[in-house]
């Protein structure tokens, strides 16, 4: 299956064009969690020859901000 | 420099004189407000400095608008209006947001919210994350549980 990824030149490819889909057997894939009390990251990476071809992730955030409501005593 | 996550102290002055509206208010409201504003959500490079002490939405320290970046971001989903769990205020906006085919031109690690309705569009809040480099792929940010514990804006 060819997925998209950065396009870029690589010896091997026809004629040497540049190729921004690559078959994705060519490719290193790496998996991530990042998973704390702020968020839960999803991430996935792939590379080719040791360089980044794709990256992607999925932040959900999990802190929120907040204001703290004071209504001051009177007196 | 870094960035913090923060409600930023102007947005907190401007909730008390009824500047921004995050939902519309029925007629029997404290006033009547039958359009509320839109909200942008942009992306701020691990470089940026986005923090509490934020006035208005700034391009400074955003990602370019590069590889299916554009500059002052996308309008957050809001179909669900204010309300209380409790004794908590909370607003979250109604959906995810993604970035598709993103090729981001540096790391990030905040999102900046601000009021794209208002003429000076200020900005409400900084909500950091783990840094990333997205290539060539998609990235999403998906909000917490709308409630009084996780609502992504919270007033207690």
């Amino acid at each position: 299956m060819q997925i998209l990824t950065q396009k870029l030149i690589r010896n091997g490819w026809p004629q040497d064009e540049p190729a921004d889909f690559i078959d994705e057997a060519l490719l290193v894939k790496t998996e991530g969690i990042v998973d704390n009390d702020n968020e839960r990251t999803v991430w996935q990476e792939w590379k080719l020859d040791g360089k980044v071809v794709k990256r992607g992730a999925h932040v959900e955030l999990k802190k929120n901000v907040i204001a703290e409501g004071i209504a001051q005593m009177l007196g | 420099m870094a960035n913090t996550q923060a409600l930023t102290t102007a947005a907190k002055v401007q909730f008390l004189n009824g500047s921004h509206a995050f939902g519309a208010q029925a007629a029997n409201g404290v006033r009547t407000v039958t359009t509320k504003d839109d909200f942008f959500i942009a992306l701020f490079l691990a470089s940026a400095t986005r923090n509490a002490s934020d006035t208005v939405y700034s391009t400074t320290g955003e990602l370019a608008g590069t590889g299916n970046y554009t500059q002052g971001g996308k309008i957050l989903p809001n179909a669900t209006a204010p309300t209380n769990d409790g004794t908590t205020a909370h607003w979250t906006p109604s959906g995810s947001v993604t970035w598709t085919a993103l090729t981001s031109s540096g790391a990030f690690d905040a999102a900046v919210i601000y009021n794209n309705t208002a003429t000076a569009k200020n900005e409400v809040s900084v909500h950091t994350f783990s840094s990333q480099s997205i290539t060539a792929a998609d990235f999403t940010l998906t909000m917490p549980t709308n409630n009084g514990t996780t609502g992504l804006l919270r007033i207690a």
